[in-house]
């Protein structure tokens, strides 16, 4: 369940990341918001940690065994 | 004739109805009710925006149009599920046939590490907040946006320069959560709040007997798990030795239908 929560909460801040990217000036170019989307860009890497993270462990258990 | 021709002939159908040079849908919707035959595009109906605008009350300021297209989404999906997805959209299908080029030890399959539902609902709870700060982001990630653009490209050599959200949503979209996600479906189960308005209205219509959903007869099951094997959405699983299914990321394609070998899978009532 609290696995579940930080999953829908890190999702749900990729979309209202871009909050800071309209706020910083984003027009969709790189570079020109100051990297205001970073916030989603977190998030991101965050999941793919989180994935990684799973993977690892699933590997380390079929050596394991 | 086989399933896949019938599949892929609904795409090409939900070609003909969605998108430019045709959009027979909104158009026919659009003459019904002003009697009008308009030039009219896919960002004619943009179900995008009406999801966004679902919570904030601008729901209802849309064009009539909008609101008539994204009420008949709802309906269509409370009563007969994520259909649009599964049989019409051809942006998802896209990058699903597209998948099946590159060979499975190339592709990860996203749902042995991530559950799909919380990530899926978390964007589209983010994707419903964010009018309420005056800021709107339909566009921004739009992969029916770039899916006319390739086409407008190939049928008639017409591109607009893609702005950096979008290179980055066509990385994503076709790649990452494209050819190299198992079932070329990984942007429709996390990153589409279309497809997530549409599963959450169909979770909610499988508690009503009025509407059809997909049902395993767990008798007649052998637990072979072909169904899982063909679910481009990862949305079959195992329980209890026997297959069951995932309302909230099923799109009703009908693979684990054709897939099942003793015909336990049945979309019915």
């Amino acid at each position: 369940m609290k696995d579940k929560f930080i999953s829908f909460c890190v999702a749900m801040g990729i979309p209202v990341s871009s909050l800071g990217s309209a706020g910083g000036g984003c027009t969709g170019i790189c570079g020109s918001c100051q990297f205001s989307c970073t916030p989603g860009v977190l998030a991101l890497l965050l999941l793919t940690g989180k994935l990684l993270y799973k993977k690892l462990i699933c590997k380390g258990r079929f050596n394991y065994e | 004739m086989s399933f896949q021709i019938k599949r892929l002939l609904g795409y090409v159908l939900g070609f003909v109805l969605f998108y430019a040079p045709f959009a027979l849908f909104q158009k026919t919707i659009c003459y019904a009710m002003t009697g009008k035959w308009l030039p009219l595009t896919i960002h004619s109906l943009c179900f995008r925006i009406q999801t966004e605008h679902l919570l904030d009350g601008k729901l209802f300021n849309q064009a009539p149009l909008f609101i008539v297209c994204f009420l008949i989404l709802l309906a269509v999906s409370f009563i007969f599920g994520p259909v649009y997805c599964g049989k019409l959209c051809p942006a998802g299908a896209s990058t699903e046939y597209l998948s099946r080029l590159v060979p499975a030890r190339f592709q990860i399959d996203w749902t042995k590490y991530v559950e799909v539902a919380p990530v899926r609902y978390g964007m589209l709870a983010g994707f419903v907040l964010i009018p309420f700060f005056d800021t709107v982001i339909a566009c921004v990630y739009c992969n029916f946006f770039l899916f006319d653009l390739f086409v407008n490209y190939f049928l008639f050599g017409y591109f607009v320069s893609l702005t950096s959200s979008l290179i980055l949503t066509a990385l994503v979209w076709v790649v990452i959560f494209g050819v190299f996600t198992k079932g070329g479906r990984g942007f429709c189960n996390f990153m589409c709040p279309v497809g997530a308005i549409q599963n959450l209205v169909y979770a909610l219509g499988c508690k009503f007997s009025c509407s059809f959903k997909l049902k395993v007869q767990r008798c007649k099951c052998i637990g072979c798990q072909k169904c899982v094997k063909a679910c481009p959405m990862g949305a079959m699983y195992i329980r209890d030795k026997k297959a069951a299914n995932n309302v909230h990321h099923c799109i009703l394609c009908g693979e684990c239908i054709n897939a099942c070998p003793v015909k336990a899978i049945k979309y019915k009532r």
